[in-house]
């Protein structure tokens, strides 16, 4: 699996175990150790999502860092890759 | 019944052998694939289907004297709807309150469909998954 795939993958990963949380937390909003968990992979998402962003080309719409073209329509979409 | 059986899970409360005779099932249910009712479906000589009873709006007087007065007044509809066994027992529905406990690591989560372990069932037999992680 090369780099671009690896980070990829952790990046769903990551995503995945938010939207666990989030479903955990919308019948238990109080719940600090759920409150701590997605805070941790909120903020690893959003360095996976930047580190790969800043590598690879954007992950959405929102995502391009590059001043020079647009790298959203001239790139591989990351599924693609 | 074994009384020493744990029943937090959703899972230990389900019937052992109904998931078994579940899970044998060979084609994947579809409404294609419903198994033709015999006894219930078999007509009751005015043309009648005795499936009839799910359709709305159906007179109760329409009920034939000779139908109400058979031992099985069961149409058979949710088992045709639902390919369920028909004889299980009506239950109570309710969901306990989940707890934050027994989790799944980050990269295996996914592979499971849930963070969850309490929530990883054996919906779908024959599959497997190894973790992306180390690999």
């Amino acid at each position: 699996m090369n780099e671009q795939k690896k980070l990829y993958r952790m990046i769903q990963h990551y995503s995945f175990v938010i939207t666990e949380a989030v479903l955990y937390l919308d019948t238990h909003p109080y719940c600090r150790q759920a409150l701590r968990y997605y805070e941790k992979y909120r903020q690893l998402r959003a360095e996976a999502v930047k580190a790969y962003e800043e590598k690879f080309g954007p992950l959405t719409m929102y995502g391009n860092r590059c001043t020079d073209s647009w790298k959203w329509a001239t790139e591989p979409w990351p599924w693609e890759v | 019944m074994d009384n020493r059986k744990n029943y937090n899970t959703p899972r230990d409360r389900v019937d052992d052998e109904f998931l078994t005779r579940l899970l044998a099932e060979q084609e994947p249910y579809s409404p294609a694939s419903r198994r033709p009712m015999t006894q219930q479906t078999r007509g009751n000589g005015n043309g009648n289907n005795r499936s009839d009873c799910c359709r709305a709006g159906q007179p109760v007087g329409s009920v034939r004297q000779e139908e109400t007065d058979r031992d099985d007044l069961s149409c058979g509809c949710a088992k045709q709807l639902y390919g369920i066994p028909a004889n299980l027992p009506l239950a109570m529905v309710y969901v306990p309150d989940q707890e934050w406990e027994d989790l799944y690591g980050d990269c295996e989560a996914l592979g499971h469909g849930t963070l969850f372990k309490k929530l990883d069932l054996p919906f779908y037999p024959g599959c497997s998954y190894t973790p992306c992680c180390g690999s």
